[in-house]
């Protein structure tokens, strides 16, 4: 295990396109995580203008509501993140070092723990991002601030890690059954933004709700903004539990099918 | 009888409707240097993946050490298989430092390796700035880390310059007098028939011929032979019953034998018979010849 972890860190850490990667998406989510308000309070104040009623200016940093915010906003942006799971599963079949790592006497269920292992550090480490900046957001924003405020509903950012690390799984899969980057890219991108979408248009919602991309983002709903407010909408405010375990048993599926295909398969 | 290096039990692969190896067997004692000679295509490289369980056979099995294959036994084992395959962004010591985690055994010995293979002075520069040779001379030291117990070689010269080819077989010659099993593969019948104790010879996956190189090589030669009377030299040589063929070859009589006479004995013989020989020498057969005698006998 400390051995993958070994392994796994010298093939990351001296590659550059890796940092490239990592570090656009690490500053694409603290933009959004710190911009966000600004943006939304500068768009609603145009709208404003032309609107009968006043438009409420809200704070989405205000403990505990930011947890809920920043997590589903962050959600949008799981897509870098399979990216990069593709990117770095793809490489390994382009260069044939998943060969060379077969034969030089690691198992094939090793290497795909070292991918896992990937993913999920990937994904806590955007959970940490996401909870230092919220961290801070919300120290600077939340009035009337009480101790331990902070920690209230920071379930969400467990839902949040859950969701990063279930994409990519998915990406995993995606990238160990095409192995090229590009076409992968292209597939997991399909998928997300256009077939699921409309198979889950098609199916009624009872069974629909078990697809993954739509269990995925069912587990942060929409947060409530006092705009939504003024329209009598109130959305879910706490993780969904079931949901919690759909994904975690999609989990199970896409880590089982990608040992399933590597066992069989010509490297 | 210990128990062999390798044992192939009728291993068969195929890609669609291409037989790459067909129902392939073979045992690699210790201590043995066993070529795999064949043209391109021949299944060479596909028994070798098959073995470090980079391919799937279709059937067939085959044992490392006597056990069952598993990634501890691939970790025994050295290998190069078809073409350098490195992180093209990290140096040759940090690729070697990936493989020896894998293997399980300390750093201490890269230094030694890459001095051996020759990359000492360039050790720190990045794989993709590497030369095709520097590359193979890379995959060569990542095959000989941690003290393997059998070595696996596809082509092990492959884009090398005469220097390095030179001394990479002295190389494997030399790992071979250390008790080292080697399996190697090549279509370089030269270079097996230099390194080589064992060899085996595929053609379309399938398995013509194996044996012994010094048997196979000794098995049939050739004399040269010339005196002042040719005619008659001629005539004694047939009246002998030694030879299956003798034809002329610059002004010599080429005898071929279908089994392998003393010189000495051969010079005796026609003295008493009153010619003396003005040019005796004796042709051993090439694993060239070895090589396209055992393909034309499965064609023909």
């Amino acid at each position: 295990m400390d051995n993958l972890f070994k392994i796994d860190f010298r093939k990351y850490f001296y590659s550059r396109t890796f940092w490239i990667m990592i570090l656009i998406y690490l500053f694409l989510l603290v933009m959004l995580f710190v911009g966000v308000e600004g943006f939304l309070n500068s768009t609603l104040k145009n709208a404003g203008k032309n609107s009968p009623a006043p438009m409420p200016e809200f704070s989405l940093y205000q403990f505990p509501a930011v947890w809920q915010n920043l997590t589903f906003l962050g959600g949008f942006f799981k897509i870098f993140l399979g990216i990069i799971v593709i990117i770095s599963v793809a490489n390994e079949f382009a260069n044939k070092t998943i060969r060379q790592n077969i034969m030089n006497g690691m198992s094939r269920e090793q290497f795909v723990f070292s991918k896992v292992l990937f993913v999920f550090l990937l994904s806590f480490a955007s959970m940490l991002i996401l909870f230092v900046s919220g961290g801070f957001m919300g120290l600077f924003n939340t009035k009337d601030l009480e101790s331990m405020m902070m920690f209230q509903k920071t379930d969400f950012l467990g839902a949040y890690f859950l969701e990063l690390f279930t994409f990519g799984t998915m990406s995993l899969l995606i990238a160990f059954l095409i192995r090229k980057s590009g076409p992968a890219i292209a597939m997991l991108a399909l998928y997300y933004y256009i077939l699921e979408p409309i198979v889950s248009r098609i199916l009624p919602e009872t069974i629909s709700k078990y697809l993954p991309v739509v269990s995925m983002g069912n587990l942060i709903d929409v947060p409530n903004s006092p705009l939504m407010q003024m329209f009598g909408i109130n959305f879910r405010d706490s993780v969904s539990v079931p949901d919690v375990f759909i994904t975690l048993g999609w989990n199970v599926v896409f880590i089982g099918l990608v040992l399933l295909i590597l066992r069989k398969q010509d490297l | 009888m210990s128990v062999p290096v390798l044992e192939i039990k009728n291993l068969s692969k195929s890609y669609g409707r291409i037989h790459a190896l067909d129902n392939f067997s073979l045992k690699v004692n210790n201590g043995e240097i066993c070529g795999i000679l064949g043209p391109n295509g021949s299944g060479k490289t596909t028994t070798l993946g098959l073995i470090l369980d980079v391919l799937k056979p279709d059937s067939g099995s085959y044992s490392w050490f006597g056990e069952r294959p598993t990634h501890l036994t691939r970790r025994r084992v050295g290998a190069l298989l078809e073409e350098p395959m490195f992180y093209p962004y990290l140096s040759a010591v940090n690729n070697l430092r990936i493989v020896a985690d894998i293997k399980g055994v300390s750093y201490n010995g890269i230094d030694t390796a890459l001095e051996t293979v020759g990359l000492g002075s360039r050790k720190t520069s990045k794989y993709k700035t590497y030369s095709l040779g520097m590359r193979q001379r890379l995959a060569i030291a990542a095959a000989l880390l941690g003290e393997p117990e059998a070595l696996i070689l596809d082509e092990p010269t492959n884009g090398l310059d005469p220097k390095g080819i030179a001394d990479i077989r002295d190389l494997i010659i030399d790992i071979g007098k250390q008790g080292v099993t080697v399996l190697l593969a090549s279509h370089l019948l030269d270079e097996v028939q230099k390194i080589c104790t064992h060899v085996v010879i595929l053609q379309k996956g399938k398995k013509l011929n194996e044996g012994n190189v010094k048997e196979v090589l000794s098995a049939s030669a050739a004399f040269e032979l010339a005196a002042a009377d040719m005619p008659a030299l001629r005539k004694l040589l047939e009246g002998t019953g030694y030879f299956s063929e003798i034809k002329e070859e610059n002004g010599k009589w080429v005898c071929v034998v279908e089994q392998d006479i003393d010189p000495g004995r051969l010079n005796r013989l026609i003295a008493e018979q009153g010619i003396y020989l003005t040019h005796l020498s004796r042709r051993k057969k090439s694993l060239e010849k070895y090589f396209l005698d055992s393909l034309n006998a499965q064609n023909g």
